[in-house]
């Protein structure tokens, strides 16, 4: 990729994840619009003190528009859609996650992924199966899955957590054709949720390759629901006379909220619709709907943080690390170390 | 006019549109068009010589079926007659054996699928089934297998039977991935839900049946349906198979038996034509006609009886579930020869009509009377 076109794809980048327009850019730098919408599509250059002023404003160092070399071009995202999310938040977003991708890939070294892209074939295979196969290929077989994030962490994929209560998703995840998929998970979500939110985004990252429709928000939470906890396994396990007291061992051993197993009780036919009506009657005028009895543990992110530890330990400076993620030591610090601590 | 008191003009009988036929035996697409079909069981000899020669056939249910249908033959030539086999019923499939393959006594090995449906035929059955055994909800693995054991048959006097958990209607991606499959079909397929209760109670389950039938390219038969089978024929199924009873309406799960309010109360459902719709007959008696005289139904078994007159006597269900059989066909009548645009068209002014009949039916009995789910998603 030619310089000019990594700097502008950098520039764009950045500016969208300061929630900044061209105009407040100029404003403040006092590079023309039209300047800065060229520069951004690869099509113009400017002299190095403009640079070090957009540089100051955005609040990188200089070097990161002089070593960039790698595409930032915006991440295609899965996300839930809502109506209320604003477009420009939603573009935020998407440069985040397109620099996290490319801080990410200078960070770890060009790790790879073992995970792989799989076809629906226009419904003859369906998530539910493509989850038990993904489950085989990674050597879950049909247990429970203790930690989530590290099951995916260990297939090459990068989780963050990341501030995303703004645009009212729990989470987004890019996989780009030659990176590693990625996923971040917002900060707000409670964990109970998180397990289910980061299974549905693997669903997108191995089964979609466009922003989501509404049928493939419905295939990812079928992929999230089996992957999590197979069918054949509740069918097993479901308790006779299912209870409250009977079923927190169930939620205990895989890891799912109450809500969640009744509901792929339901899915799988182990109890009836006015069955499932009278559990969710239970649930909330119990409260358990809010707060439900051994809540689970909230899983975090490792494997950057370790990779950044360890590159620590053998000597390369902080100042060294946040240079090659183009970010100051102070953001790289709050950004993948004390945020996943 | 079919009953006092309620009027549907859209359900009455027209066997016009009917004529003289044979049996096309071996044939399975030519038998099943233009063909309504009931689920018969524990009185088959008797409910057979009441089907419709013109437009009726049967699926013969139950361990009885085999024996019986020789007789039930002779005694009725024009009427084809197709035995269901037990794995329907008694069989959970999996990925390696989809498919129960019945023995024949005489050999010491299992026959293969092929010879299986050839026993069927050679029994007498007009059409083979193939004894697929029940499907649990998203088991994918077992779906897959039994189309690709059904489409390894090469032959044309076969119904590939689908016995599926209710759930695969209550999931997108199951209803999804049951579509591909009955689209990748060589055969008819014979679709049937499993549950203790109605199998496509809510309304959720009414609509992915309907977008099932809406959907698929390959013909297939609502089987074991009840009025849900006519919302089925109007959205493209090529026949419905509707038992007199409810058991004979869905199929209860391997090993499970079916679930009923009042255990106690065997009095028949009704077939009420004009309403849509099956009632006790004891619910009519005690809730709506215990102060009013009861509606009087004209078919050829009640013959102007009141339609709330029957309890719970076998000789008093065998008569609920004649006048049912007799129901099915006259409601069918209308619909021989329409095609996919006329029955929609009819379906729904049929629908409408039924929606009428409760405000007479109010007017008569004073009270106000709940209309079904089912019919207000049909009507929609």
């Amino acid at each position: 990729m030619s310089n000019f076109r990594a700097r502008g794809e950098l520039l764009e980048a950045l500016r969208l994840s300061r929630g900044l327009t061209q105009v407040q850019i100029s404003d403040a730098t006092e590079i023309s619009q039209a300047t800065l919408s060229k520069l951004e599509s690869g099509q113009a250059e400017i002299d190095g003190d403009k640079w070090d002023r957009l540089a100051d404003l955005l609040g990188v160092p200089s070097s990161a528009f002089y070593d960039i070399q790698d595409s930032v071009a915006p991440a295609r995202i899965f996300h839930r859609k809502h109506k209320t999310t604003p477009q420009t938040a939603i573009r935020k977003v998407g440069a985040e996650l397109a620099l996290a991708r490319l801080r990410v890939n200078d960070l770890l070294g060009r790790q790879r992924t073992i995970l792989r892209r799989y076809d629906l074939d226009g419904g003859f295979n369906s998530p539910q199966e493509i989850a038990l196969l993904l489950r085989d290929e990674l050597g879950l077989g049909r247990e429970p899955i203790g930690d989530l994030v590290a099951v995916l962490e260990s297939a090459g994929a990068v989780v963050l957590r990341w501030p995303l209560e703004t645009i009212h998703v729990d989470a987004v995840a890019s996989w780009e054709d030659d990176g590693l998929p990625v996923i971040l998970i917002g900060a707000h979500v409670p964990a109970d949720r998180q397990r289910f939110t980061m299974a549905h985004e693997l669903g997108h990252a191995v089964m979609h390759d466009a922003d989501a429709s509404e049928d493939q928000e419905r295939e990812a939470d079928a992929f999230a629901s089996e992957f999590l906890l197979p069918g054949e396994c509740l069918r097993v396990e479901w308790p006779i006379n299912a209870s409250v007291e009977t079923l927190i061992p169930v939620k205990r051993r895989w890891g799912l909220s109450l809500a969640a197993l009744v509901r792929r009780a339901l899915d799988l036919s182990l109890i009836s619709e006015r069955e499932y009506r009278a559990w969710n009657i239970n649930l909330s005028t119990t409260g358990m709907h809010r707060r439900e009895p051994e809540p689970t543990q909230r899983e975090n992110p490792t494997a950057l943080s370790n990779a950044i530890h360890a590159a620590l330990d053998s000597g390369t400076s902080l100042d060294e690390l946040a240079s090659r993620a183009y970010m100051y030591p102070r953001e790289f610090e709050l950004t993948f170390l004390e945020e996943t601590a | 006019m079919t009953f006092t008191v309620i009027s549907n003009p859209s359900v009455a009988p027209d066997f016009a549109r009917s004529g003289p036929r044979r049996i096309e035996e071996g044939d399975a697409i030519a038998l099943i068009t233009n063909r309504q079909f009931h689920v018969c069981g524990a009185n088959m000899r008797g409910e057979v010589p009441l089907l419709h020669e013109s437009l009726a056939g049967a699926f013969l249910v139950g361990a009885n079926a085999p024996k019986h249908l020789a007789e039930i033959r002779r005694a009725n030539p024009l009427i084809p007659l197709i035995i269901e086999p037990v794995a329907l019923k008694d069989y959970w499939a999996t990925a390696t054996e989809p498919f129960l393959i019945e023995g024949d006594p005489g050999r010491l090995f299992a026959m293969s699928l092929d010879a299986t449906l050839d026993w069927q035929r050679m029994s007498g059955s007009h059409l083979a089934i193939t004894p697929t055994g029940q499907i649990r909800v998203g088991d994918s693995g077992s779906l897959k297998a039994a189309l690709v054991g059904a489409n390894a048959l090469d032959r044309k006097d076969v119904l590939f039977a689908l016995p599926l958990e209710a759930g695969w209607l209550s999931e997108p991606q199951h209803l999804k991935q049951l579509i591909a499959v009955i689209d990748r079909s060589r055969h008819p397929v014979l679709l049937m839900f499993t549950s203790k209760t109605n199998p496509i109670e809510s309304t959720k389950r009414l609509r992915a049946y309907r977008q099932l039938f809406t959907q698929v390219t390959v013909p297939v038969i609502a089987y074991r349906a009840d009025i849900v089978g006519f919302d089925a024929l109007a959205h493209g199924a090529l026949a419905s198979a509707i038992g007199s009873y409810p058991s004979l309406r869905r199929l209860n799960p391997v090993g499970q038996h079916g679930f009923a309010m009042d255990p106690e109360d065997l009095s028949p459902h009704m077939l009420v034509a004009d309403m849509l719709r099956f009632v006790r007959s004891t619910h009519m008696r005690r809730d709506w006609f215990a102060g009013v005289a009861a509606i009087q139904c004209f078919c050829m078994v009640c013959r102007g009886q009141e339609v709330d007159r029957l309890h719970g006597s076998n000789s008093e269900r065998v008569i609920g579930h004649s006048h049912n059989v007799v129901a099915i066909d006259n409601l069918y009548s209308k619909y021989v020869n329409l095609d996919q645009a006329k029955r929609r068209a009819l379906w729904a002014n049929q629908t409408v009509g039924a929606l009428n009949t409760y405000p007479q039916l109010e007017t008569h009995i004073g009270r106000p009377v709940k209309i079904p789910a089912d019919l207000l998603a049909w009507a929609s």
